[in-house]
């Protein structure tokens, strides 16, 4: 029993512990955790950090529309990143604009980790009839592209931060439960499920006690992925104009509002919001690579 | 009937596992009782149907695997067919089970208390510190050293010995009257082993626990048992008190595992062992199973024997029990 020896012998880490020191190895993914933290503290504090309130319709001046990066208004405020078609200082309007963005995003992505992680684990656990009607209903939803089912569903429930994120929670869903059924499959087949079921616990307790945390590193991998996609599905319905409603600018709304003067040369009403949506989701992907990499058995862990 | 009904009492227990090649009979017709606070030690090779006759005792058998027929029988109470809500009511409380791999028995990802408190709590009102406080004990009871470290670890941070004691511990949690060990030494170095023998025991005296010791090892049942049964392609080939099946076998498989004790040979000789290999499970037929190995067989062995009883304890499945051939 050499390997119970080394276990034993091995410094003693929590799970997280152990975690934290396999990704801190690799250190473009640290930079990404990093900045992903950044976002995260600068989109949470836009209310201090913004050099105007993009909401307050008394502070926005329609003389100031369109304004190039670093120009001046009469009240001594710099617009560093110019302002939009509205005359709104377009940093502000980004900061309020990735807090949106990023709300809906984790939102909907932890109603539809709800959701699909439920299903899955009875799926996985209960068989049967009960797995084939989840796993088709699955298969059903996994066979329209997930813009489609979106825009289907905004078009019936209309326009709201609520309607968005139920949309989106509808449509990663089914990604979840498939996940979370393959995994939890194999999980019941261990031993430890028999062990449970002999001490005399209740399904439910085996199903979200035990079989749940053993299926936390695949969820994790898989949720990182999903909020990003929501993050840029949202953003691709609210430049299709089904989104958010245009007093609350989200990043996708902010580059569909510039769209327009693109051509003009007026590029930073659209661009400065699309390269922040750009490093927020590339940010949020390099962390779930990494996490797939160092959680993932099957793949080399690499440094 | 006598009125006081045995503790366990299987009979004719046939679990089988249908496979697209045929049906595997894992177990094949099994008679076996167990008296309060007896020792009785399962004894086969692989495949012989042990561990899944202790599953079968539990319900533990997993779809496609299904009881086919027979009768398993707790207190009296018919467990075959009984409700999964009182099956439940059942497990852990008053039967429990130890397994083979302390490994994989526990879970992983939840700490050594948690899952105590857990078993406490499904079957008892209990505070958590109540709980908490019965855990301590417990694991004091098994021999655990630096208790209160312990119950904070996890899984992985115990060793294989540890662990197996974690596992005994939460086995005995509500005082079972049946408690089923399937080999749980065999995973474990040899004098963690002898270690965990004597703890068991002397829980299960303690307790007034009776214990269906699951193993391979024939010397095992010498040791520890009060009755033995000796497995053989799903069925129970012999049983009896351990004294007397082990001083004079009854059964040409029992007899053959005897000589191939190590301690029953002669140093320097190769060891001795029984020839051709085990029989397969799938689509066993009318035979006796051990037919093929068997020095003694003849044209009768075409017929499965029925179990004979030699007296009012033991038993043996054999057209020509104790009759031996010389070499």
């Amino acid at each position: 029993m050499s390997t119970a020896a080394d276990i034993h012998l091995a410094p003693a880490r929590t799970r997280w512990q152990q975690l934290w020191h396999d990704y801190s190895r690799n250190r473009v993914s640290v930079w990404a955790l990093g900045f992903c933290g950044l976002l995260l503290l600068a989109a949470l504090s836009c209310a201090w950090l913004a050099p105007q309130n993009p909401y307050d319709l008394a502070v926005i001046d329609m003389f100031d529309s369109r304004l190039p990066p670093g120009s001046r208004n009469p009240q001594g405020m710099t617009y560093w990143l110019g302002t939009d078609g509205q005359g709104r200082d377009m940093l502000s309007a980004m900061l309020y604009g990735l807090r949106l963005s990023l709300f809906v995003g984790a939102v909907s992505g932890a109603l539809g980790i709800g959701l699909g992680v439920s299903l899955g684990l009875i799926a996985a656990y209960w068989g049967g009839w009960v797995d084939t009607v989840i796993m088709r209903v699955v298969d059903f939803m996994l066979g329209f592209p997930t813009i489609l089912i979106a825009l289907i569903l905004l078009s019936l429930l209309g326009q709201g931060v609520d309607k968005v994120i139920f949309a989106l929670m509808m449509v990663q869903w089914a990604y979840f439960a498939r996940a979370v059924r393959s995994t939890a499959l194999s999980e019941r087949n261990k031993e430890y499920v028999e062990a449970a079921i002999s001490l005399g616990l209740s399904k439910l307790r085996i199903v979200f006690g035990h079989i749940l945390p053993n299926c936390m590193p695949s969820i994790l991998v898989i949720a990182t992925v999903q909020i990003a996609h929501a993050i840029s599905t949202e953003a691709t319905l609210s430049f299709l104009g089904l989104g958010l409603p245009i007093t609350e600018p989200s990043l996708g709304l902010l580059i569909a509002n510039g769209f327009a003067f693109l051509l003009s040369g007026l590029y930073w009403v659209s661009v400065f919001p699309g390269l922040l949506l750009l490093v927020t989701i590339f940010c949020i992907n390099l962390v779930g690579d990494r996490l797939r990499d160092i959680l993932n058995p099957r793949s080399q862990r690499t440094p | 009937m006598s009125p006081n009904p045995p503790l366990l009492r299987i009979r004719d227990l046939r679990t089988h596992f249908p496979t697209p090649e045929g049906v595997f009979k894992a177990v094949d017709g099994v008679d076996l009782q167990v008296e309060a606070g007896q020792v009785l030690v399962l004894v086969g090779e692989s495949g012989s149907g042990k561990s899944m006759t202790g599953f079968s005792v539990l319900g533990l058998i997993e779809p496609p695997g299904r009881i086919v027929s027979g009768s398993i029988q707790y207190k009296g109470q018919e467990l075959i067919g009984m409700p999964e809500s009182q099956l439940r009511a059942l497990r852990g409380r008053d039967i429990a089970m130890v397994f083979q791999d302390p490994m994989m028995t526990l879970n992983p990802v939840l700490r050594i208390d948690t899952q105590m408190i857990e078993a406490l709590q499904a079957h008892e009102t209990m505070s958590h510190a109540q709980a908490l406080a019965r855990s301590h004990d417990a694991l004091e009871r098994v021999g655990m050293t630096s208790v209160a470290e312990r119950l904070k670890a996890y899984p992985h941070e115990l060793s294989g010995g540890m662990r197996q004691r974690v596992a005994i511990a939460i086995s005995l949690l509500h005082r079972p009257a049946l408690l089923i060990a399937d080999e749980p030494t065999t995973a474990l170095d040899v004098t963690i082993q002898s270690q965990i023998i004597f703890e068991m025991q002397k829980l299960c005296a303690q307790n007034g626990t009776a214990l269906v010791w699951i193993t391979h090892d024939l010397g095992l049942a010498d040791a520890m048992g009060d009755s033995v049964c000796v497995m053989y392609g799903g069925r129970i080939v012999e049983s009896g008190p351990v004294r007397e099946v082990l001083s004079a076998p009854a059964h040409p498989y029992t007899r053959g595992l005897m000589d191939s004790l190590p301690s029953r040979n002669v140093r320097g000789q190769r060891l001795q062992q029984i020839a051709g290999m085990p029989p397969s499970a799938l689509n066993r037929g009318q035979d006796c199973a051990f037919a093929p190995r068997c020095p003694q067989a003849d044209r009768a062995c075409q017929i499965s024997p029925a179990a004979t009883a030699l007296s009012a304890t033991r038993s043996v499945r054999c057209h020509h029990a104790f009759t031996k051939v010389s070499p």
